[in-house]
């Protein structure tokens, strides 16, 4: 899986469970979810399960607490599967 | 394994919605396997239907989300609440007479959010099965996050 991969997938994750269009995300990447896009804890969580599902990875309770915008999820996601 | 009784010290449901008779099978934080017996004597069979009781796919869904209740034993003074359903299927009608052998397992958790992949038999037939999200609250949090 390559980078634009990576990044189409989370972007449908998110829209997905948020029910928004991606015009909603896309130019916010960098924006807090939970401040500006008014995103719940209960659809972050539902975030996060789909993604540790889908790219089937673990993601550590410490670490969701910085998962706040699309570009930090990405940036995680990244890391996890060695994708530079 | 548990009974009613204790079923009932475990899980807040009551009558009319306590739809779990007994847990076969338990595995702290793990799984639990337990039955409910479907009988004519409910109400809501004479709405569902008039002359061909079926037991609504919902309540087998209701008894998994109680079943999997089960689970919250030993994590002190909590409630779950059910946050999402997913892919849930409904292969065969269930019906009076027929004993309803449920089983759920944990698959993930993140946080406070836990996972399950639950299915439902009669007579060794799949009748059902789903995946359930469940947010698990401590009781002295509940009032706060109701009035969020």
């Amino acid at each position: 899986m390559n980078l634009v991969d990576v990044k189409e997938k989370l972007m449908s994750i998110v829209t997905e469970i948020l029910e928004v269009d991606r015009s909603v995300i896309e130019g916010k990447e960098d924006v807090n979810l939970f401040k500006e896009l008014d995103v719940d804890s209960l659809l972050a969580l539902e975030i996060i399960a789909n993604v540790e599902t889908k790219y089937n990875i673990k993601i550590e309770d410490e670490e969701i607490e910085t998962l706040v915008s699309f570009n930090k999820m990405l940036e995680m996601v990244k890391n996890k599967l060695n994708i530079k | 394994m548990f009974d009613i009784n204790e079923i009932k010290n475990i899980n807040k449901h009551r009558y009319p919605f306590l739809l779990l008779d007994r847990v076969l099978e338990y595995e702290e934080g793990k799984r639990a396997k337990g039955l409910k017996n479907v009988t004519i004597n409910e109400a809501f069979f004479n709405g569902h239907f008039p002359e061909q009781p079926i037991l609504p796919g919902v309540l087998i869904i209701e008894s998994m989300a109680q079943l999997a209740s089960i689970l919250t034993k030993d994590m002190g003074n909590v409630l779950g609440f059910l946050s999402s359903i997913y892919n849930a299927r409904f292969l065969k009608p269930v019906v009076p007479g027929d004993q309803l052998i449920i089983e759920v397992e944990i698959y993930q958790r993140v946080k406070n959010l836990y996972r399950i992949k639950a299915k439902a038999e009669v007579s060794e037939k799949k009748v059902a099965a789903a995946n359930l999200g469940f947010i698990i609250l401590n009781v002295n949090e509940i009032k706060g996050k109701m009035n969020e």
